[in-house]
């Protein structure tokens, strides 16, 4: 186990220094000037000089490549992204705020996602052959193809506006005002969830399913086990594997599916900021967020496998 | 194939592609009326009258707008499955049957782009590069290589095992030619399945770049954008978001329902489920 510990760790590593030179190359090997690819030129459009004086000084564009290189890896090493180009202040300051309201979404979202996802599998999987399993299969098919954009306009429009239940959009602190702060989580919250919790559905039944058909459950179900004991305790314990990893994927989407959930219901978190930092062309925040999200989805990857070789010990030796 | 095609969930969903496939080629011949017509007079008509899904905030026809948007769609998402399933498949065989250093490179290749979040490095990439329809599908399509890529590596190295492999290259067979006549054929079936349920994620991911303003700029249609522009007019008018939403959503929903399908009648070992 240690052995794949370091090695995974190791492998971590150099992904997520992969990760951030890819993101530091990639405007500055673009053919053509960095700082118009940066300010947004196009056909339609060209940034005036001072704009681009003021870029290439800002971030170092005028210096050689190689110290430009240093100094980001440097600045890195110390947790520093440099200064947003528009307010001025430090990007990571920006960034843990911002993190904090995402993770306030999801979280709860990929709990909600993760249970019910189970919860309802086993119950499609139990179900089979009869009604409620093709009808499940379908909600749980729809859900994952539906884009998130839309079942957010949708709920804004039942929830919102016909119903005049919760807010349409917006975000109040917690510590502010607790109650407000959740009737303006949850359809967020909700939006989030729904593709994750259909993906977890049916990989949940499937496996389950396939479970279900071995020799041990008619052996468990021959000496009078309960249904329940026999789904809980044996079945779902090695339906888990498969399970983690399609929940460890989902993790990993939903930093995809915050950014759009973010910018329908306005919610002050990461996606916005990288939005908003699009919008103003805020070259140290895009690449600030970028970074961050990149680094936190390689850390997923990294939980997910550990913990896939902690339950299958077989997994270990690869 | 006789059992997908005796499947009421193929059948529907198939014609359902199919009429998609014509709009997005004929589209400017059916649609009816031209896209351009900027229509103050008729702005926000609730559907009716000459505009059978009701007309936008700038009094276009809404029907227009969607088999307009069709031919986005369709070229952006078959477009980058396209490059991800030859370029993947083209690197999931060489890998798999000349291992080595080979397939060393290429799979690492394929693990190094996974450990990117696809959406946001598309945002990212497409940030610089500018939104131009050719720089989307190509972004889409390096993004999805990696599961072709995994899929006909698997495929590979089971059937390099396989007699009539060994048969093959003992007569003398080129490399080439026992990829593609020993091999290829076993990569076919579980790559239709995952082309399937590819077109299906690179609709929703287009269509919610493209809802973020990051696709192919105005005057080009697309439904994402559309959404986007017309949600602020959505409170007293809810047609001008529904129309567009379906549309994504039927059209996601017919290439999954046509993966799971084929997934069912091709991959014998989930038949038994």
């Amino acid at each position: 186990m240690t052995g794949f510990l370091v090695r995974r760790l190791l492998i971590t590593v150099v992904l997520i220094w992969l990760v951030t030179t890819v993101v530091f190359m990639f405007v500055r090997l673009l053919p053509g000037d960095p700082a118009s690819a940066i300010l947004g030129a196009s056909e339609s459009f060209q940034p005036t000089e001072a704009a681009l004086v003021t870029v290439r000084q800002r971030l170092g564009l005028d210096r050689p490549l190689v110290e430009q290189y240093t100094t980001y890896l440097g600045g890195l090493l110390r947790a520093d992204l440099g200064e947003s180009l528009t307010s001025g202040r430090p990007v990571t300051l920006d960034l843990r705020l911002r993190l904090g309201r995402t993770l306030q979404l999801m979280v709860p979202a990929l709990l909600l996602s993760s249970l019910l996802g189970i919860a309802i599998g086993v119950l499609a999987a139990r179900a089979r052959g009869r009604s409620l399993d093709p009808l499940l299969s379908v909600i749980g098919l729809v859900g994952f193809s539906v884009p998130v954009f839309v079942i957010g306009n949708v709920m804004v429009l039942i929830l919102a506006i016909q119903l005049e239940w919760l807010p349409s959009s917006g975000y109040i602190d917690f510590t502010q005002d607790p109650v407000r702060s959740i009737r303006y989580m949850v359809m967020p919250t909700i939006a989030l969830a729904l593709a994750p919790l259909a993906v977890t559905m049916r990989m949940t039944r499937t496996t389950v399913v396939e479970e279900l058909g071995l020799d041990y459950v008619r052996t468990a179900r021959a000496k009078g086990l309960t249904e329940r004991v026999l789904i809980y305790r044996h079945v779902l314990k090695n339906a888990m594997l498969p399970i983690l990893a399609v929940i460890g994927l989902q993790v990993g989407a939903a930093f995809s599916g915050s950014v759009i959930v973010e910018y329908v219901f306005n919610w002050p978190g990461i996606g916005r900021l990288l939005l908003q930092a699009i919008d103003s062309r805020d070259y140290p925040v895009i690449q600030g967020t970028v970074l961050l999200l990149s680094t936190l989805f390689v850390l997923v990857n990294l939980a997910t496998d550990l913990s896939y070789a902690y339950m299958n010990p077989r997994l270990r030796r690869r | 194939m006789r059992r997908v095609v005796g499947d009421p969930r193929f059948v529907v969903s198939g014609a359902f592609l199919l009429v998609l496939l014509f709009l997005a080629i004929f589209g400017p011949m059916v649609a009816p009326y031209p896209d351009d017509r900027v229509n103050a007079a008729q702005q926000l008509k609730p559907p009716g009258g000459g505009y059978l899904l009701g007309t936008d905030e700038f009094g276009r026809d809404i029907l227009t707008r969607i088999i307009l948007g069709a031919r986005l769609t369709m070229l952006v998402s078959l477009g980058s499955v396209a490059i991800a399933a030859i370029a993947g498949t083209a690197m999931g065989l060489a890998a798999g049957y000349f291992g080595g250093w080979v397939e060393l490179a290429l799979m690492r290749a394929v693990d190094a782009t996974l450990s990117f979040p696809p959406f946001v490095l598309a945002i990212f990439v497409l940030t610089f590069l500018g939104p131009r329809l050719e720089n989307l599908i190509l972004t889409m399509g390096i993004l999805f290589i990696p599961r072709y890529a995994r899929v006909a590596h698997v495929v590979t190295l089971a059937a390099k095992e396989k007699d009539y492999v060994e048969a093959a290259r003992s007569i003398g067979a080129r490399a080439w030619r026992i990829i593609g006549l020993a091999i290829l054929p076993n990569v076919f079936a579980p790559l239709i399945v995952q082309i399937s349920l590819g077109v299906g994620s690179a609709i929703l991911i287009e269509s919610g770049l493209s809802f973020l303003g990051l696709g192919p700029p105005p005057p080009a249609a697309s439904w994402g954008r559309s959404i986007q522009q017309s949600a602020r007019f959505m409170q007293l008018n809810p047609h001008v978001v529904i129309w567009p939403s379906l549309a994504i959503s039927a059209a996601v929903l017919a290439f999954n329902i046509i993966g799971d399908s084929l997934r069912d009648s091709l991959d014998p070992r989930l038949r038994i489920i």
